[in-house]
Parts: C-alpha cells; sequence; structure tokens
C-alpha cells in the first residue's frame, strides 16, 4: 500500500499538529484494516484493483497453472485436468516419491520431441496454495484472493515478493512458454502473456491487493 | 546431427545423434545396451527407468539435448551396485519375473527406493513402484522382495 | 474325414479336437482333422499311432555335462522354459544345476502333439506336452544307460542313474557328459516306463525359473533387443479406420531426415499403409510423424463403440443361433415376473497390450528368409510369411526369441505383422529389417477381446434355485473366416464366444444359450482366457445375485447349484472355504468378501477377496485362491500363474480398461488412454492353494483370469448395494 501525501480539497493550508496526527492516525488506521485508500490523484480505483485482480486469477486458474496447485496428493494434467497418469504423487516436499519423482520425467526445459513439459525444480505448489478443493472444484475468485494475500499461505510474501514471484519464478514463466505435446500441438496458453500478467500483478499490488467480497 | 559426450555406468562414451533423440534410444541404438526397455514411449510404464545424475529417470521422454553432465547408470550396472546386487539376488530368490520386460525397469526403481528409503513401509513401496506397469501383474512378489532386499540390505 | 471337411459337412467333433495346418499348392491353408487324443487314450485301438520325437530334438548333451532342452514353444511369462524341461530332466535324471534352456525354431518336430501346429495358448503347454517331454526324457535316459551298460558288459536294468551319473551294480559310473555320444547311437527305444510320481524329484516341487537371472541384469534378449548386421528399421502407418487405404502420401518432410532410408505403400491384411524404412526406430518414428497421408476410407465401415452396444441390446432381445437348448424351453413362461431377474450386460474392446511392442526382424535372400519373432504361432506365421515372399515354409528359417507378454496378442490367424514385415522385407532384398509397433500401434491396431452385450433371463424357483435361464450373447466371431472355423463354429455359434456359459458346470435345469455373430470393421481376436473372461464374469455376479437373493452363503450356494460331477470345481470350492477361514469372517467394518469360482481350460478355480472403497476404486487387500490343475508339476510357478492371472484380470475393472472406437477409429492411443493395471490396482497379496491331484495336468496360464474381476464386483455389491453389468468400471 502506498502512502503519499493527501491534501483535501478545500482544507486550509495552515494545519494543526493535532490535524497532522489526525491524518496520520487515520493512515495508520487503514494500513491495519488493511482497506485501501486510493490517492484520487493517482488513476487507480479499488475497482480497477480488483479488476487487476480478475486478470490475475484468470491466469492462476488456467490449466497451465492451477495443474499443480492441487489440495490433492497429486498433480493435474492437460487442459480438462485430469489426474496425472502413472500414479504420480505429491511426496513430503511436493516432489514425489524416491522412485517417481517430479524430476523422474520433467527436465529442467521442455522436451519438446518427447511433449513432456519441463521447468527449473519443476514440483508441486504446496498444500497451502492450493486454490482448488480436494474435488479438483477450482476455488472461487475470493478464495483463491483470500490465500494468495494471506501471508501464512503464500511463503509469507509480501507484495513486493508476490510480483517477483510472478515476474521471476521459473515455474511461472513455463506456463506461458509451455512447450508441444506428443503431438506436436503447442499446449494452451494463459489469457494473457507474461508481460500483461506481471502489469496486472503489479496493478493490484499498486491499489493494496483488493479481493472481491463475495465468493 | 549432434555430438554429445555421456558417462554411462561410469565409462565416457561419445554418439553423434539428432538432439531430440531420447537417451532410450541412444542407450538401445547407439550404444547397443539393449537392457533398458520401450514399453509406451510416453513414460506411463517405466520400463525405461535409468538413474540419471542419481534420480530414477524415464529415459523414453529425456532427449539427449536436456542430459547436461549428469551420469547415467542403467540396469547393465546394477550387478555391481550393493543394492543393485540384493535386489536382483530376491528377484531372484523370490521367482519374481514372468516375461520379465519390465524388470530392468522395476528393478531400477526399487534400488532407487532403498538408496532413498532403505526401510520402506508398505506405502511407500507402493507408492514409489506405483507408476511401474507389469502387465504379467507380478506385483505381489514384486512387494516382498523389495522388502526381503530391504532386511538383506540392513544386515 | 477329410472328405467330409471338403464337402462342407459340419462335424461335430469336441472342442478338445485338433487341427493341422498344412499348405496347399493353391497356397491356402487347408485344415485337416485328427481325433482327440488325451494322453491315456493311447491304448485305445481306434486311436491313431502315438507320434515319435527324436530326443536329439530336444535335449543335446554336452561334453562339459551341461543338458540343452529345447522348449517346443514360446516362452512369455508362463514358465515353459522351465516347466517342461523340468519333466524331461526328471524323467531323465539329469543335474538340474546343468540344465539349460532354449526355444524351439519352426519345425514339424515342435508342432504341438494335440494341436498339430507349433503353437502356444489355450493354456495348453503343460496339458499336451507332459506325456511327451517325460518321454523324451525318459528315453534320453534309457539311452544312456544302455550305453554305460554296453561299456561295462551288464544289463541295463542293473544300473541306476541319478543327477546326470550313471551308475553300475559294481561301482562303475558314468557321467552323462562323458556317455553322450555312446549314448546318441542307442537305438531309440519304441516305448519307455515312465515314473511313478513318488519318484519324483523335480516334479512336483518348487522349482524356480531357468530364465529369472539375465531377466534382471539386461542381458536378456527379447525380439525387440535383436540386432543384426546392416539392419534396419521399419514403421508403418496404418489406415485410422481399419482396411482403409492409402489415397496419396506425401514423404519429402519425412525423406529430410536424416537416416530414413525408404518410404513405400504396402498392402496390409486389409487395406494398405506405409512403411518407413530408416537405420534405426527413432529417425523411423520421426519420419512416419513428418509422413502427410491422405487416406481413401470409402469402401469401409467404420465401428462406432456406442452405436454397435445399441444393435448389440437390439440383437440380444431375440434368441440367436443355439448353442445349448436343454430342457423346456417354455418352462420360464410360468414363472412369475416377480420371480425372475433379467439382466444386460456390456463388455467393452479390450487389447491386450503386452509390455514388449509387437516386433519381427526379416531377411529375405531370395532363395531363403530368415525371421525372428517372439510368435506365440510359429507354423501359421511361417507359412504366411513364405506366402508372401514366394516360398516354401520350410525355405523359412524361424527363429523364436523370447517374448515381453502376449496373452493371446502373438497367436494371430491372418500373421499380420509377420505378413508387414515380410513385404517390407521382399523390397529390401538382402538387408534385415525389423519392424516394430509403436505402442500408438498396439493401442489402436485393433485384433482385440470383441465387444459383448449379454441379456440373461432367470426365472427362480422357491428354493432361490434357477428353474429357467434363458441366455443370449451378442458379439463378434474370432474364428470366422480363418481355418480355425471348421472346428470352432458350430450351428452358427463360435465356441470361443460362449464357453464359460455354454459349458457351465453348475446344474441349471431349462437351460438356453444362444448367439448373435455380428460383422464389424474390426479385427478381433483371443485375450487371456477367451470367452472366458465374459462370460465368467457375467455367470458368476449372477449367480452371487441369487445366492444374495436367497439368503444363502455364497459358497454354499455354488456347491449346491454345482452340478454333482463338478470335481474340480467342488474341491476348489472346499479348499477356498478351509483357506480362507481365518479372514473371511472377521473382515473390517467396510470391508467386504467377494467369491467367485469358475473352470477353463480343464482347471478349476476358486477364489476369496477382500475389497474396500478407497479413493472411490475397489481396494483389494488380499485373495486367497484355490486351484485345481490336476497334476501340479511346479507349485512355484503355478502360484505366479495366479498371482499373475488375476492381476491381469484386473484390467477388466479398470476405470480406462476400454477400447473404444468413434467413427471408426480408435479413440485411445496409449496408456494414459487405455490404462491397464498398475500396483495399487492388485491385490496386496494373493494367497494360492493347490487341489492335491493325480489326474493329468491341465493348465494355469488362463484360468485365474476369469474369476477376478467378478469376485471383486461381488464384494463392492456388498458394500454399495449396486450390481455392476457394465465394464470397465468407470465409477463405483
Amino acid at each position: 500500500m502506498m502512502l503519499g501525501h493527501v491534501a483535501p480539497s478545500g482544507a486550509t493550508r495552515k494545519f494543526s499538529t493535532m490535524r497532522y496526527c489526525k491524518i496520520a492516525l487515520l493512515f495508520a488506521l487503514v494500513a491495519l484494516t488493511g482497506c485501501t485508500y486510493n490517492p484520487p490523484k493517482m488513476a487507480t480505483t479499488r475497482a480497477d484493483g480488483l479488476a487487476a485482480w480478475q486478470q490475475v486469477y484468470s491466469v492462476l486458474t488456467h490449466p497451465r497453472c492451477i495443474t499443480c496447485h492441487t489440495a490433492t496428493d497429486y498433480p493435474q494434467q492437460g487442459d480438462n485436468r485430469h489426474r496425472h497418469f502413472a500414479n504420480v504423487v505429491r511426496g513430503t516436499e511436493g516432489k514425489g516419491v524416491p522412485a517417481l519423482q517430479c524430476a523422474t520425467c520433467h527436465q529442467g526445459s521442455n522436451a519438446d520431441s518427447t511433449g513432456v513439459p519441463g521447468g527449473h525444480d519443476w514440483h508441486l505448489a504446496p498444500l497451502s496454495m492450493e486454490w482448488q478443493d480436494l474435488n479438483d472444484k477450482i476455488l472461487s475468485s475470493a478464495e483463491v484472493c483470500k490465500a494468495v494475500t494471506d501471508r501464512s499461505k503464500n511463503g509469507n510474501r509480501d507484495g513486493a515478493a508476490l510480483l517477483k514471484h510472478h515476474t521471476e519464478e521459473p515455474l511461472v514463466l513455463w506456463a506461458f512458454q509451455p512447450g508441444r505435446r506428443i503431438d506436436g500441438s503447442m499446449r494452451t496458453l494463459p489469457p494473457l502473456t507474461h508481460e500483461e500478467f506481471v502489469a496486472a500483478t503489479r496493478k493490484w499490488i499498486e491499489t493494496g491487493t483488493p479481493c472481491p467480497q463475495t465468493p | 546431427m549432434e555430438t554429445y559426450n555421456i558417462i554411462v555406468n561410469g565409462l565416457a562414451k561419445r554418439v553423434s545423434v539428432d538432439p531430440g533423440t531420447p537417451l532410450l534410444w541412444v542407450l538401445r541404438e547407439e550404444l547397443k545396451m539393449t537392457g533398458t526397455k520401450y514399453g509406451c514411449g510416453i513414460a506411463a510404464c517405466g520400463a525405461c527407468t535409468v538413474h540419471l545424475g542419481g534420480v530414477a529417470t524415464r529415459s523414453c521422454v529425456v532427449p539427449i539435448s536436456l542430459l547436461g553432465s549428469r551420469p547415467i547408470v542403467t540396469i547393465e550396472a546394477m550387478a555391481d551396485d550393493p543394492v543393485g546386487r540384493a535386489v536382483q539376488d530376491e528377484w531372484v530368490s523370490l521367482d519374481v519375473v514372468q516375461c520379465g520386460y519390465c524388470q530392468s525397469g522395476q528393478i531400477m526403481s526399487a534400488v532407487a527406493l532403498l538408496k532413498s528409503v532403505p526401510k520402506p513401509t508398505d506405502k511407500e513401496i507402493e507408492e514409489s513402484m506405483g507408476g511401474n506397469l507389469c502387465r504379467c501383474a507380478t506385483y505381489v512378489r514384486i512387494r516382498q522382495a523389495i522388502k526381503s532386499a530391504s532386511q538383506r540390505l540392513k544386515t | 474325414m477329410l472328405e467330409a471337411l471338403m464337402t462342407g459337412n459340419v462335424l461335430n467333433l469336441t472342442r478338445r479336437s485338433f487341427l493341422r495346418v498344412s499348405a496347399t499348392a493353391a497356397s491356402g491353408l487347408l485344415v485337416s482333422l485328427y481325433l482327440d487324443l488325451p494322453s491315456a487314450a493311447a491304448q485305445e485301438g481306434t486311436a491313431p499311432k502315438p507320434k515319435a520325437y527324436p530326443p536329439d530334438a530336444f535335449v543335446q548333451i554336452k561334453p562339459d555335462g551341461k543338458i540343452l532342452i529345447t522348449v517346443n514353444r514360446l516362452e512369455f511369462g508362463q514358465g515353459v522354459y522351465t516347466s517342461l524341461p523340468m519333466l524331461l530332466a526328471d524323467e531323465m535324471d539329469a543335474d538340474w544345476s546343468q540344465v539349460i534352456a532354449e526355444l524351439a525354431p519352426a519345425a514339424d518336430v515342435y508342432k504341438d502333439p494335440l494341436f498339430g501346429i507349433q503353437m502356444v495358448g489355450g493354456s495348453g503347454s503343460i496339458a499336451h506336452s507332459f506325456q511327451q517331454y517325460r518321454e523324451l526324457g525318459a528315453k534320453t535316459r534309457a539311452m544312456l544307460v544302455a550305453a554305460a551298460a554296453d561299456q561295462w558288459k551288464v544289463a541295463p536294468d542293473q544300473c541306476r542313474t541319478e543327477a546326470s551319473v550313471v551308475h553300475g551294480p559294481s561301482r562303475q559310473s558314468a557321467k552323462y557328459g562323458d556317455l553322450a555320444q555312446a549314448a546318441a547311437k542307442q537305438p531309440v527305444p519304441a516305448t519307455v516306463q515312465l515314473k511313478d510320481p513318488s519318484q519324483f524329484r523335480l516334479v512336483g516341487k518348487e522349482v524356480r525359473r531357468l530364465d529369472s537371472r539375465p531377466k534382471c541384469d539386461g542381458s536378456i534378449k527379447f525380439g525387440l533387443d535383436l540386432d543384426l548386421p546392416g539392419m534396419k528399421t521399419a514403421v508403418v502407418a496404418h489406415p485410422p479406420v481399419f482396411g482403409g487405404r492409402v489415397k496419396t502420401f506425401d514423404d519429402k518432410a519425412a525423406r529430410d531426415i536424416e537416416g530414413i532410408r525408404d518410404v513405400f505403400e504396402i498392402p496390409l491384411a486389409k487395406g494398405t499403409g506405409v512403411a518407413v524404412v530408416a537405420d534405426k526406430f527413432w529417425t523411423a518414428k520421426q519420419g512416419r510423424d513428418r509422413l502427410k497421408v491422405e487416406w481413401d476410407l470409402s469402401a469401409v465401415k467404420p465401428a462406432d463403440s456406442a452405436q454397435l452396444f445399441a444393435e448389440y441390446k437390439e440383437l440380444a432381445h431375440a434368441p440367436g443361433n443355439v448353442a445349448v437348448n436343454r430342457g423346456d424351453e417354455k418352462a420360464m413362461d410360468v414363472i412369475a415376473a416377480s420371480n425372475r431377474i433379467v439382466a444386460e450386460y456390456e463388455f467393452p474392446y479390450l487389447a491386450h497390450t503386452p509390455m514388449e511392442p509387437l516386433n519381427t526382424t526379416l531377411r529375405f535372400d531370395g532363395d531363403r528368409a530368415e525371421v525372428w519373432a517372439g510368435s506365440q504361432f510359429q507354423t501359421v506365421d511361417q507359412m504366411a510369411i513364405a506366402e508372401v515372399v514366394g516360398l516354401k515354409p520350410d525355405q523359412v528359417t524361424f527363429h523364436t526369441e523370447m517374448a515381453g507378454g502376449g496373452f493371446g496378442r502373438r497367436a494371430v490367424p491372418d500373421s499380420h505383422v509377420q505378413r508387414e514385415a515380410a513385404v517390407i522385407a521382399k523390397r529390401l532384398r538382402g538387408t534385415p529389417v525389423k519392424l516394430v509397433w509403436a505402442r500408438e500401434d498396439d493401442v489402436q491396431g485393433g485384433y482385440y477381446r470383441p465387444m459383448h452385450v449379454h441379456r440373461v433371463e432367470i426365472g427362480i424357483g422357491e428354493d432361490g434355485m434357477p428353474k429357467a435361464w434363458r441366455h443370449v450373447i451378442v458379439g463378434q466371431s474370432l474364428v470366422a473366416g480363418t481355418p480355425f472355423a471348421a472346428i470352432l463354429i458350430k450351428n452358427g455359434v463360435d465356441e470361443t464366444a460362449v464357453e464359460g456359459t455354454a459349458d457351465t458346470k453348475y446344474a441349471i435345469p431349462n437351460f438356453h444359450v444362444s448367439a448373435h455373430h455380428p460383422q464389424v470393421n474390426v479385427p478381433v481376436l483371443w485375450w487371456r482366457s477367451v470367452g472366458h473372461t465374459h462370460n465368467g464374469f457375467v455367470m458368476e455376479t449372477l449367480v452371487d445375485e441369487l445366492a444374495t437373493r436367497a439368503k444363502i452363503d455364497p459358497i454354499a450356494y455354488r456347491l449346491k447349484l454345482l452340478s454333482p460331477d463338478a470335481k474340480k470345481l467342488r474341491a476348489c470350492l472346499a479348499l477356498l472355504e478351509e483357506k480362507s477361514a481365518t479372514w473371511r469372517n472377521s473382515v473390517p467394518r467396510n470391508h467386504a468378501v467377494g467369491i467367485a469360482c469358475h473352470e477353463s481350460f480343464e482347471t478349476g478355480v476358486a477364489c476369496a477377496v477382500e475389497v474396500s472403497i478407497e479413493d472411490q476404486r475397489p481396494r483389494i487387500h488380499r485373495a486367497t485362491i484355490a486351484v485345481d490343475p490336476g497334476v501340479a508339476v511346479n507349485p512355484l510357478a503355478i502360484e505366479s500363474q495366479m498371482q499373475g492371472g488375476v492381476g491381469f484380470g484386473i484390467t477388466q475393472l479398470m476405470a480406462k480398461g476400454g477400447i473404444t472406437l468413434k467413427d471408426g477409429r480408435v479413440v485411445q492411443r496409449n496408456f494414459d488412454g487405455y490404462t491397464p493395471p498398475y500396483i495399487k490396482d492388485v491385490p496386496v497379496a494373493v494367497d494360492v492353494y493347490i487341489v492335491s491331484s493325480a489326474e493329468r495336468p491341465s493348465g494355469c496360464g488362463e484360468p485365474p483370469v476369469p474369476v477376478i474381476s467378478p469376485a471383486v464386483v461381488n464384494a463392492l455389491a456388498k458394500l454399495t448395494g449396486k450390481r455392476y453389468r457394465s465394464l470397465p468400471l468407470a465409477s463405483i
């Protein structure tokens, strides 16, 4: 949340200390409650932030991302997000089990000649970052937003760290260059380009990471 | 065609193949090492399992261009490996194999498990071996043989 | 007999009649017939003269003492590579530690003694070669003893043998290795005395496989592992609808790949395809992926599973060609509807998917050919290859390779894979070519266990036992249009489609079984246990339903319904009851017990499973099996076949355990779409108990397969209250 100078319209130029304190208290309260206070001078509004979030949500819940953000002990595959074949399981660290690790098949980059996607340190997102329920049903925008902004669940990431994650994390980047299937066709891309995704993330963070109220 | 220098069972090998060639076919057709098997080509069956940089790996989906410098170990080296030998001996002792075609992969997976978890539980065995297919369904004896190999190794 | 065949009369022969297949001048296959010849009937005057097998075609004693025994049929997991040599080695009193085995090439002398062709199938290996291999061992022993006796100038019956040594009456001894040359000069005895079972040293014991170590250390060579100097590898692009033809193809992109040698159209068993020949398999496969083929599908009928099921269900409402008509056809009419069960069953196409993809290596040299294949059908395949390349069968040297599974997929009457290889080899004259079917070719390539619909109406008496039973089976005939049709189709009924129902051991009165065999453009084939796969499921789930309805214990009900002379099944059920008593009546809550029993290929099997539901799938905690295969040659091998057979049978229950066609195209491509059982899908533990018997041995490869699916589903029925009549089990 960005704090900036506020010049309430019509205010007298000379502020008493008391008024400064009141304003400072107001800011503090705003910061504590997590509400956004959008300086009217900036073009961003809460509505803009929510719209940006919807864009972010559309990427997070796209098959290229959500197939590894499962609530279960298995990843999913494909645009129809079916359970990953060959009984691949999560394991204690989201990297599979000793003889059937993610790395058993998934290498550091896409293997287009054999149709296996790859990226650095291929693994499942931790269960705290589940964006589906135990029946593989995608969670609502409000539920996912709540989880993503919950630092006890999101790997203790603040806004800047979230932005960095979306900008630099290899497996996030992978979603936008997901490689070819074995039949030669390109995997379906998320609805935004990576640049657009980063921009939407930035806007959402700049507007104070607003979450929709209704599920 | 590109030339790759790879290490297979401790020996340096040089091959010239298309970069997209899976390690499986480099082993089988360039190096004439046919112990590693082709069962499906999409990593669904595990017959092609080798150890790549110490990790159980399905060689049918790993193009040689992604190998890097990681050493490769195949079934042919298991007799000289203490864990490999114990597993093979239990496989023979319990008469695990039937047609035998999947067993290179089963053994490579079992060895990877035991190297990581010397005393695996039933659940750990089932999960680690969960992606290795056997059409003859020798699974019952595979479970038993892994447990007895684990016993054999701990002494 | 032959005349009757040639005039087209249908002969009333039992299933065990065997056939001899030979080539005719007109390049067809002539099927001639020999009478059933159970080994005990050799003394009957009407039986043909027993065949004499030259021991030296089956056993070689090396100077160093190693004993090489030739196995007359393919080893593809079932264990004949060990069990047949056991029979010979035991009678021969060979030192088992010196025995090695090899797979026989195609030759007359290696034909199945009953079926008259070289083959493996019908769970017949031990059953048909039991006597044969014992006699071979006994004759070899007799010749070794005769040679020693000659040398020592003693009478043969003063000598005894043990562990590859002949011992004379005065402490003389000679090793088999040293006697071999002299023994070979001895006349082969016409008859021999076989051991009394009490004298067996190997037979009846748990003997470990001879081929284990090489299968564990990567050194075993399967057909796919073959590498010959100058060899090329070929793959074939098959039409997407069976029987389609190539209209045009563009191979420019394919030929651009380094290592592609040739691309050309070839005839297939039905239709045409495009062969891609390359230096290596990966290259060939890449080349094929880049082919652009335009297919002419105008002349073929596209099969569609949904449409076929609808048609089959329609057909099932009326009786078909009659297989069994016992009792009073009208008995059902007087039974009230409330005392009837009407059940409709659906079964999908099933692929075999043995772990080793299909392959054949062939070299054609003009005046001879050489082939290497893991074939279940050497005689038939050899003839087909000869026909394609324009040679006589005995000009085709046919090596039998160790095979990675078969389950019937490697026994194909039209030898379609061998024919493809032969066509390509003919064009490549002088260069050996390995034809490979990639897994996708295998899953999509047909030769499936056919899809079936059953419609069964049962009229139930007051005692809960069936009083009338009308059973209609709809499914393609496996053998129509093949030389086997003459033996296996009677009154328009393909025996292989009704076995398990028509020949049931249950004493069901007023029993009417009939079949329809639609013609469908999908090639079909026998799948481990053949007709028993679906008939066993129907019978054992319906009998269980009847037992539940009558509130009678499922084992007790079966014992009551079985005919009194169902000796093997009665023995199995009794043994099962005894051996499962420790757990059957005390399974945890949310677990249930399922029972099934079935006799096939003359072997009885009874099974009890303990099942719960985990992750919406059946979890099989254990299976107890009782089997009656007559004399148990190798109990360790029998246990492996029972364990493996039930695991294989689970294929029918897998969520993705069916092949479906849509508009002529097979939907599934590989194991991701057609998914056989993995370790968690089969029983965790399988205990096997063998009924003690002195009857002649019957087979073990197929008999366990039919019991497991109904046993599991019978348990599920107890847990969910549902009846499961449609396979695969997509949901519970």
